[in-house]
């Protein structure tokens, strides 16, 4: 069976850094998605995102990135180029999750995803604190739409649920 | 003349850790080290529901997210005088043992033997030779001359590919490096088997906290994983038999490859036995609870000031005063408004940044102490405070240890050598080698009491009103971890977490006294001034939790060289 996984990386402690985990919640209140998709917040592994991209067929990962733009921009990064280090940073710390990095040592034991997507946000403010900035909260929607988008390519139905459930994060006070 | 070096990553958290060193003549003359980022949980934290707050901690760091879980929880009971049930206590115990191993293998393989092996130099190893030199360290299966054939062969694919990918960090052939073609082989070839043994330290924490990173099982008051033998959706006879094997494998790996692996290349640069004692008051706190409310453990707590064994204090229990009176922090030179001392309860952080000043604010890490006195944490310190109050287990470990290391570098070494770069990366193996033994000491625990029948994992927490404080301590990896709550009715009104890192990465006090990695690398050669991997050696033996970068100057304070540290 293949397996498919969607993973939101970032502090969402750290401002924009938890765009990725918003767009999770996201995309559970607006469609219904298959059970055997793992869908998983991850925060800001370290050299654990090594094995949990071990083993799967096809990734998808929604993070911020350092890339030229507004905050809110959105820029999307196939394999071949997160392994050429072309836009993707590679790892600085044991702290850092490093999409690449991760990439390189799931290939080195041969488990490697063949098929992964990367959409990046280019965050505002990702200083200590709880809350999007204005551009990253309007590109949620967009970010969404194109995991949505990408399910569908790899051939999964995504229906758009009838009513939209909550999306409310836990971290975020009432 | 006196040259500085700076180590100064720009991460994408801003979570780094910058070291300044000046060199002269060869040798570290003088040392700063610097946290980058702001922090201040309690600013977060504040005004909400204490039984929650676990949730946000463990978000504090990506890497070392169940150890402020735990603390959290712990800090929290410990206001409320609250006591978990035994079964709470040991599945809290498998997790965090669990969590050590991972960490523990992690730092070894993956994070810090790049310093002292070459991988490039393992290309020219004889995997016949490299067999045979294996039989004589250890009894361990993956040690045949078709896996070290396989081994160089993916290495040499690698290089051919221009993909060192992981290894790109690297310093080759740098005049520090002097282990023989076949010790660097076996070294890379155990760092590949340690990606899998790591892995599976890592399930028994998923397995059990249902999630990793980012356990999700815990409560104040126990954890949240229901006991029903005869259902599957619980923690059941299938999941404990899991979580058993897991274990035992990863105590053969450390048992015959970990710790044998440390003791024979800490042999062979016998010279990093003498280098970066830096500070050597130590404190380690209790861990692995044995009873419900936290007063007898299996690995031991104290303190120890400037190195004398004799001098060992015990800390003893949760709540301990020893403890709660003694720490504080400072900031007279991190980059907070003012200049005071003050305990963990009292604190507050009110950031104000200078620019880097090496005489006045420097670090975005305030300065904790002991008593006033700066404390080495770490597992050298827990199997020090152990080895000095007469611990059979740990004195059995060190002695065996030392004298394996006697015979390879056919010198007598004796616990004093331990104050140094490579005590530290042999103490953390030995404790790997404990957590492993104890792990499934903790498993048998736990089956015997489920055995009798004893189901419960929650007792419920009840907040009075009026005003509650509490701490709870941590033995982590890195060593001492402390979180330190105030709740005013029944909601969090101050919240400080002192964690290792501030303990060992800290900055000078009032008193202008040195923080561990400061004090560390006084004295620390530097062969090449632009390439200080002598002084990566000496930080990443603490195991640091964020990146770091090396800055040298000279003594003009010049930068010469800037350089990563990963």
């Amino acid at each position: 069976m293949s397996r498919t996984a969607i993973l939101g990386l970032g502090s969402v402690l750290m401002g924009d850094d938890a765009a990725g985990p918003h767009v999770l919640r996201r995309l559970e209140a607006e469609y219904e998605l298959p059970s055997e998709i793992e869908i998983l917040d991850l925060g800001t592994p370290g050299p654990e995102l090594a094995h949990i991209v071990e083993g799967l067929d096809a990734l998808i990962v929604i993070d911020t990135i350092k890339a030229p733009g507004d905050p809110g921009d959105l820029h999307v990064l196939r394999r071949a180029e997160i392994l050429s280090g072309n836009g993707a940073p590679d790892r600085l710390s044991p702290h850092d999750p490093s999409l690449r990095g991760a990439l390189v040592a799931a290939s080195l034991l041969g488990r490697s995803p063949e098929d992964v997507l990367l959409i990046g946000i280019v965050p505002g403010d990702n200083h200590l604190g709880i809350g999007l900035s204005p551009g990253v909260r309007s590109a949620l929607w967009g970010a969404t739409a194109l995991v949505a988008a990408e399910l569908a390519r790899l051939g999964y139905e995504v229906p758009r649920r009838k009513e939209r459930a909550g999306d409310k994060v836990w971290w975020e006070k009432d | 003349m006196a040259q500085r070096i700076v180590v100064d990553p720009v991460t994408r958290i801003e979570g780094h850790l910058r070291i300044d060193v000046e060199v002269d003549g060869g040798k570290v003359r003088n040392s700063w080290s610097s946290g980058q980022m702001w922090r201040g949980i309690e600013v977060i934290l504040q005004g909400r529901d204490p039984r929650e707050a676990w949730l946000f901690t463990q978000r504090i760091c990506g890497v070392c997210t169940t150890v402020h879980a735990i603390a959290s929880v712990r800090a929290v009971e410990n206001a409320l005088n609250l006591e978990i049930p035994l079964n709470a206590q040991y599945i809290r115990n498998l997790i965090l043992a669990a969590h050590g191993l991972h960490d523990h293998i992690v730092h070894f393989y993956h994070l810090s033997a790049l310093d002292w092996v070459d991988v490039t130099s393992a290309l020219k190893g004889d995997p016949n030779k490299t067999a045979q030199l294996a039989e004589t360290l250890s009894p361990w299966q993956g040690n045949s001359r078709r896996e070290f054939e396989k081994v160089k062969n993916k290495l040499a694919d690698f290089v051919a590919s221009g993909q060192l990918g992981i290894f790109t960090n690297g310093y080759w052939n740098h005049p520090a490096m002097h282990l023989s073609p076949e010790v660097n082989l076996l070294a890379v070839a155990h760092y590949f088997q340690a990606l899998e043994y790591q892995r599976k330290a890592n399930q028994v924490v998923a397995t059990l906290g249902s999630k990793t990173p980012n356990i999700q099982n815990l409560a104040v008051g126990g954890v949240a994983n229901a006991i029903n033998l005869d259902n599957l959706t619980t923690i059941n006879m299938d999941v404990l038999y899991k979580v058993k094997d897991l274990l035992a494998e990863v105590q053969t790996f450390v048992e015959q490859v970990y710790v044998p692996d440390v003791i024979a290349i800490g042999a062979m640069y016998p010279e990093w036995l003498g280098y970066g004692a830096g500070v050597t008051n130590y404190m380690a706190v209790p861990d692995l609870p044995l009873d419900a409310a936290g007063t007898k453990f299996d690995l031991p707590g104290g303190t120890i000031m400037n190195g004398d064994l004799a001098t060992v204090k015990p800390i003893t229990h949760f709540g301990d005063p020893y403890f709660q009176e003694n720490v504080s922090e400072c900031i007279a030179r991190a980059w907070y408004d003012g200049d005071w001392t003050r305990h963990p309860y009292e604190e507050e952080t009110v950031p104000k940044y200078t620019d880097f000043q090496d005489d006045g604010k420097y670090s975005w890490v305030k300065a904790p102490r002991f008593d006033g006195h700066p404390m080495q944490v770490g597992p050298l310190a827990q199997m020090l405070v152990g080895y000095a109050s007469g611990d059979q287990a740990i004195k059995t470990e060190v002695d065996s240890a030392l004298a394996q290391a006697s015979s390879i570098a056919h010198v007598k070494l004796t616990p004093a050598v331990l104050h140094s770069t490579l005590g530290r990366h042999l103490a953390r193996a030995l404790r790997a080698k404990l957590l492993a033994g104890l792990a499934l000491k903790h498993w048998d625990l736990l089956a015997a009491n489920i055995g009798k029948g004893d189901y419960t994992t929650f007792n419920k927490p009840e907040f009075p009103k009026g005003e509650q404080r509490g701490f709870g301590f941590h033995e982590a990896p890195r060593g001492t971890l402390s979180h330190w709550v105030v709740i005013k009715d029944g909601r969090i009104a101050n919240y400080q977490a002192v964690v290792p890192s501030t303990w060992n990465a800290g900055p000078r006090d009032a008193k202008g006294q040195l923080g561990p990695y400061e004090a560390s690398l006084l004295g620390n050669p530097v062969a090449d001034a632009e390439h200080p991997l002598e002084v990566v050696r000496t930080v990443h033996s603490f195991d640091p939790c964020l990146a770091c970068a090396v800055h040298t100057h000279d003594p003009q304070g010049h930068e010469v060289a800037r350089v990563k540290a990963l």
